[in-house]
């Protein structure tokens, strides 16, 4: 359903040389699935997420690549074009609820708001569509009226998840919904998904930081680094047969509480900078197997029984 | 000319990056300096003497009397020289006193937090709230005329302004690291003011001066325009031009045209120097 | 509920220590500067003997502190004083005949400058940085410097002389002044359905207030532009975008609505200026309101004048102050629940 081929961003900067924040990406999502986007800050998934939506502008541009949503290239459309694309067939859920909503609109208005926008039906329809939305995410229709700053986060973030539903849209993008709120709410929020997602049939690709948490909620996912996917393969495939070193190394920071005696493990190095990013794979500064081709040249992507992995360590065209 | 080549080159490296707002400070240090140069030469300028009648009365522009004559005939460009040294004078003394008064209450009220910090700014605040131009009026109308006089009433009108700034300023600076890290090393009180904060102030002050002395500049105008400056024959430009108001409808405009422009370019001149200034400062703070 | 109640009183129980610091420090401008109020009044050349009788009718011969509480006593009880000449009228009296001019002027000023501020406001903080971001930064100091007497003069001479469109002085024709209800003139004609005094009233506003309203209108381009950028780098920006809003909404109903309100809440600040720029304007314009008002009183040396006209204003302002943060409050959700 959702094909991403090639997709390049930049951004500018006043004082500093430009960067290319999302390099030559390959993903897709098909129709109902959900998939994650994991990697360290600074690896380039959130802006991927905005981009797949074109909202990177003003300071970053897409300057390649194509991104295919049922065959339709939505690259080169216009704001205005756009506009028919975001919220109607991939909306967007984000990081922070406290801040995504107007603090002058009641939540109700937000959603009234959006329908009416897209759809022409009276305001009485939107109203109880509106209310259904919210029974839907777990809100009483008696916080309808209320003002955002009268609602908890993880409330709030149910009605944004209201407001990326609202006009059944085949994709929705959550931009790590659950990093601003606490753990209990997080599993809520977690568990909210993955219901709408049967509800509706919507696709969700998650994007997280958090290895765990997407290997438990998601059939499928990419691996990024740097600006680059390294791996993009099954869930279960990447718990139990990770493929590419950096994937290994994020599986093993994760806290294992069966295995106690383990040590919590994170990845020594820094992420690269990405105004100047090191020469050959980008991992390599950091890769236990790294090997001279590994810093002078950029690995191929290899695919593996439908497994996608950009290393120097697979196939066979090696010198 | 090399040493003169050399010395704007410098202003274009200093100003690289700043586009278009490096033509605002341009605009406005030269305005300020041609300004400037004018009230510090006043005697070598000025074709004539400024307070005499030199010739006949209501005399427009010609090539002896380049700016016209005013109503008693004295030279109108004679006294638009020697009327920027009023207005400078009064601006430079009134500022220098707020500055004085207003930047050190700002950095021990804005420091010490507490008690005294709430009555000074309940004080400056009330002051700030009240129109200055009309609280200038009542205290200089009380004080009488006079050049010293004025000052001082454009002073009290704008302590509240450096106040008010330097304490926001310090507030936000008092937590940062290295003011911490001098009081956990011991550091007294006043040296860490006068050694640590006031020189991360000083680039602030600088644009609240001009700023500042624009508002000041179209304050002291006012007040003069209103009769409350100087006295006759004192040359100034606000007076000047409430002199030149009962003939400028009857088609008289030269005595009102040229002290207006004056004290809209001098206004204007140091609005643009804060203006550039100001956002030069903060797009090299990003 | 409670959260706007205590803000209420809080906002209530501040203008107190405001208005007694503002007529404190006018108290002190009117007694302890140096100098002889009477003698500034009077002048050196007065008799000893009508100094003297003068002194003891403003009770300047009893000491400063009692002086104060005397003062502050009178204030309390709505009472300025009477004025020194011209029949001893009550201050307040003189006052309010020339209150309504200086309301109607400053109104009219506030709108043209709210409507040119929000207009170029807008313009520039669309898109931070541009080109119309810089020119409209421009016009702000530009307008903002235009020395209120020597621009309403060249409106004069232009309207007034050139163009014969529009009368240069005055609030009305005087025949036409309308049946006296609120003093004004508008409003006054308007109630009686009088309409050449409406028309009348409306031609002797335009230049005053235009001049006034233009001047002003600057400090509202710079603080909506800023507090426009502000606003449309938020986070709900992006969310309104990422819903597919159409662009004016995003603008107007969101960011620009945000936007308002810091811009409110310094409202009452702007209107002090106003005052001020209106103090100028009324003397280009022989408007006769309390800025004439209280030059041709300092002129006269009435000093019971003087000194009511200051504290009508200090109280003025801290009224103004006041309502502008209760609107603040009500208009806000965040303060109202």
């Amino acid at each position: 359903m959702l094909k991403v081929e090639n997709l390049s961003v930049r951004y500018m900067q006043r004082f500093s040389p430009p960067v290319l924040a999302v390099d030559r990406v390959n993903f897709q999502v098909e129709e109902g699935e959900m998939v994650g986007l994991v990697g360290e800050s600074g690896s380039g998934k959130s802006t991927l997420g905005l981009a797949i939506m074109k909202l990177v502008s003003p300071s970053g541009k897409i300057v390649g690549g194509r991104i295919l949503l049922n065959g339709r290239d939505l690259v080169p459309l216009s704001e205005k074009e756009m506009r028919f694309v975001r919220g109607r067939e991939i909306s967007m859920v984000f990081q922070d609820p406290m801040t995504s909503l107007d603090p002058l609109m009641r939540i109700g208005d937000h959603l009234i708001e959006t329908i009416l926008t897209h759809e022409k039906i009276s305001k009485k329809e939107a109203k109880e569509r509106a209310i259904k939305l919210l029974q839907d995410v777990g809100i009483s229709p008696d916080r309808f009226y209320d003002y955002p700053h009268q609602m908890s986060g993880g409330m709030r973030q149910r009605v944004m998840i209201a407001l990326a539903l609202a006009l059944n849209p085949k994709l929705v993008i959550a931009d790590e919904p659950t990093t601003a709120l606490d753990v209990i709410v997080q599993d809520q929020i977690i568990d909210l998904f993955k219901n709408l997602r049967n509800q509706f049939r919507v696709a969700i690709v998650m994007i997280s930081h958090d290895l765990a948490l997407e290997l438990e909620a998601t059939e499928k996912m990419a691996v990024m680094y740097g600006g680059w996917i390294m791996e993009f393969s099954r869930s279960v495939d990447i718990a139990k047969d990770p493929l590419h070193p950096y994937t290994k190394a994020l599986l093993k920071a994760i806290p294992n509480i069966e295995l106690n005696d383990q040590k919590l493990i994170s990845i020594p190095g820094h992420p690269p900078d990405l105004s100047n990013p090191p020469k050959g794979c980008r991992f390599h500064p950091r890769c236990p197997y790294a090997e001279d081709l590994c810093r002078e040249k950029e690995p191929p992507v290899h695919v593996i029984d439908g497994r996608y992995v950009k290393c120097w360590l697979f196939g066979s065209d090696r010198r | 000319m090399r040493s003169f080549s050399s010395v704007f080159s410098g202003i274009e490296r200093a100003l690289s990056g700043a586009g278009l707002d490096g033509y605002l400070v341009i605009f406005g240090s030269i305005t300020v300096m041609a300004v400037l140069i004018m009230a510090i030469f006043a005697n070598y300028i000025a074709p004539y003497d400024p307070v005499q009648s030199v010739g006949p009365a209501i005399h427009p522009p010609c090539t002896k009397y380049i700016m016209g004559t005013d109503s008693i005939g004295r030279d109108v460009f004679s006294r638009i020289v020697y009327g920027s040294r009023t207005i400078l004078t009064v601006v430079v003394m009134s500022t220098g006193l707020s500055m004085v008064i207003g930047i050190p209450l700002g950095l021990i009220s804005g420091y010490m937090g507490g008690i005294l910090d709430r009555i000074l700014s309940l004080i400056m605040d009330s002051i700030y709230a009240f129109p200055g131009l009309i609280l200038a009026i009542v205290i200089a109308a009380m004080l009488g005329p006079g050049i010293y006089n004025t000052a001082l009433s454009l002073a009290v009108v704008y302590i509240p302004t450096y106040f008010r700034m330097i304490r926001g300023e310090v507030l936000s600076l008092r937590e940062r690291l290295f003011i911490e890290a001098a009081r956990a090393i011991g550091a007294k009180s006043r040296r860490i003011i006068t050694k640590y904060i006031f020189p991360n102030v000083i680039y602030l002050i600088a644009v609240i001066f001009s700023l500042n002395v624009a508002d000041a500049i179209l304050t002291e105008a006012g007040l003069s325009f209103l009769g409350l400056s100087v006295t006759a024959p004192t040359p100034d430009w606000g007076f000047d031009l409430k002199n030149g108001q009962r003939y400028f409808l009857s088609g008289i405009w030269w005595p009102v045209t040229f002290p207006g422009i004056m004290i809209i370019l001098l206004a204007l001149g140091f609005g643009f120097l804060g203006e550039g200034l100001n956002t030069i400062v903060s797009k090299r703070g990003e | 509920m409670t959260s706007l109640k205590t803000y209420v009183i809080t906002r209530v129980l501040l203008t107190i220590p405001m208005i007694f610091i503002l007529l404190t420090l006018v108290f002190f401008v009117m007694r302890v500067l140096p100098g002889n109020p009477v003698i500034a009044m009077v002048g050196m050349k007065a008799s000893q003997r009508y100094i003297k009788q003068l002194e003891h009718e403003l009770r300047l011969d009893k000491p400063l502190w009692e002086q104060y509480v005397d003062y502050l006593n009178r204030l309390l009880h709505g009472d300025l004083g009477r004025s020194m000449i011209w029949g001893r009228r009550p201050v307040i009296n003189e006052i309010m005949d020339h209150f309504p001019a200086t309301l109607e002027l400053t109104v009219w000023g506030f709108i043209f400058s709210v409507l040119l501020g929000l207009a170029t406001g807008v313009v520039a903080g669309v898109k931070e940085g541009g080109k119309m971001d810089f020119a409209m930064r421009v016009y702000s100091i530009v307008v903002y410097s235009l020395f209120i007497p020597w621009f309403g003069m060249v409106l004069q001479l232009i309207f007034g002389v050139w163009l014969h469109a529009l009368p240069v002085g005055g609030r009305i024709n005087p025949l036409l002044t309308p049946k006296h209800i609120t003093g004004i003139y508008v409003l006054d004609s308007m109630l009686t359905w009088n309409l050449p005094a409406l028309s009348s009233s409306i031609r002797h506003l335009m230049l005053p207030s235009l001049t006034l309203g233009i001047v002003l209108s600057g400090i509202y381009t710079r603080l909506v532009r800023s507090s426009l950028i502000e606003v449309l780098g938020q986070d709900f920006i992006r969310a309104c975008k990422s819903r597919g809003l159409p662009e004016r909404s995003i603008l107007f109903k969101h960011g620009l609505k945000n936007a308002l309100i810091p811009i409110l809440t310094m409202m009452g600040l702007q209107f002090a200026l106003l005052l001020a720029g209106a103090v100028l304007t009324e003397t280009t314009f022989s408007w006769p309101g309390i800025g004439t008002f209280l030059m041709e009183r300092i002129e006269y040396r009435d000093f019971t004048t003087v000194q009511g006209t200051v504290v009508f204003y200090a109280i003025f302002v801290a009224l103004i102050s006041l309502i502008v943060d209760l609107i603040y409050a009500y208009i806000d959700p965040r303060v109202r629940y």
